[in-house]
């Protein structure tokens, strides 16, 4: 894993991801295969065209620029500094006692561009991304109460009172402590 | 774009980072929390809080035991059965007579260290002690603590290790329960002093 991405430092190819706006973002091919979905498109059009006079244009018609920007930076970012793994279960709110500061400040962002790299992630398969970005929300969600989680993330509670009743009930040990 | 737009495979790629209690409330959140399937995240987090329990470990045999004895449980209620059961501080009678014990006078009363540490059984009411006639046993509870009561001898209070096992204690003996794995570590230690310090059981 180790050896290609340095032989593919070293390969000055550029790839243009194009965003769902269409704008194209030239990345190193380094960069750009850190996705496993392009890596694996890339190995594909290996076989059929040696053409590489012009950068291979990747269309990723799911993910909007501003997202698709953000998941550029963190893959440039990786190369450099490969994030340490994050170990489960979350052994604290705070991502910066579980994740290397540069990370933990790159995921200090609004929820919603959080769950839309969360859907980047997993469509272009990248997995320490994943990883980052669901272990940020599990953060929110870690040391409250479900009412704080419904705040948090302003979700309605749809139980009716005979189920909330029951629920209650089933889950009476982790209301305990 | 709100939370609940996430796919159930990626909200539960987020509750995997959390730990039982946490996963717990989240569930309790609203109906779409409450109906995730998240029974292969709980099997993982038994196992992995049943490693520091020798007596719940999921062994093979453990585990036919669990389909035997919980079979209509799920994952989750295994684990949260388990906790009750393993911090639950009055020991059965069957317990007693079930577990294998190791037994050490405290050096005040005559104790040497792994010199004078063996094993011991409860049976049929009966404490059996290498080297002393078989002497009835009892169970009391006095003010909401249990206590084991051999003659006249001050009364030994039930405690419970963090590990699940148990410490059954007076001025001078002290009885650990042991899993099986756990045997030779206790053998080691010898119960130096009046009690087995608690927190530190390997």
């Amino acid at each position: 894993m180790d050896v290609e991405e340095n032989n593919n430092n070293n390969d000055n190819t550029i790839v243009k991801l194009i965003s769902r706006e269409g704008k194209a973002f030239p990345v190193p091919l380094a960069v750009a295969t850190m996705s496993e979905l392009i890596k694996s498109m890339k190995d594909d059009d290996e076989e059929d065209d040696d053409e590489d006079s012009k950068p291979t244009e990747v269309p990723l018609p799911n993910v909007k620029s501003e997202v698709l920007e953000k998941v550029i930076e963190f893959c440039q970012h990786h190369l450099e500094e490969p994030m340490s793994e994050i170990e489960k279960p979350l052994k604290s709110q705070n991502m910066a006692d579980v994740v290397q500061k540069w990370y933990a400040d790159f995921v200090d962002l609004e929820q919603v561009l959080l769950f839309e790299l969360i859907l980047a992630a997993n469509y272009m398969d990248i997995k320490p991304l994943l990883d980052l970005t669901c272990a940020t929300v599990a953060s929110m969600i870690k040391g409250k109460t479900p009412e704080e989680i419904r705040a948090t993330f302003n979700i309605t509670n749809d139980f009716s009172p005979e189920e909330e009743a029951q629920v209650r009930e089933e889950n009476k040990w982790c209301e305990e402590a | 774009m709100p939370f609940s737009d996430l796919p159930d495979t990626l909200v539960k790629n987020v509750a995997s980072f959390l730990p039982p209690r946490d996963l717990c409330r989240f569930e309790m959140v609203d109906r779409w929390t409450h109906q995730l399937d998240t029974d292969e995240l709980w099997k993982t987090i038994c196992e992995n809080r049943w490693k520091q329990l020798p007596r719940y470990r999921l062994t093979p045999a453990r585990l036919e035991w669990i389909r035997e004895n919980l079979p209509s449980m799920n994952w989750k209620r295994r684990f949260v059965w388990v906790e009750d059961d393993a911090t639950r501080t009055r020991i059965t009678w069957e317990e007693m007579e079930a577990h294998t014990w190791y037994f050490n006078f405290t050096p005040e009363a005559g104790g040497r260290g792994s010199d004078t540490l063996q094993t011991c059984r409860f049976s049929q009411g009966f404490l059996f002690l290498s080297q002393y006639l078989p002497m009835p046993y009892r169970l009391e509870v006095l003010d909401g603590v249990q206590y084991l009561r051999i003659y006249h001898f001050p009364p030994h209070r039930v405690d419970r290790l963090p590990n699940a096992e148990w410490l059954i204690t007076n001025i001078n003996v002290t009885f650990v329960s042991c899993g099986e794995n756990e045997a030779l570590a206790f053998r080691e230690r010898g119960f130096q002093g009046n009690h087995v310090e608690r927190g530190q059981t390997t």
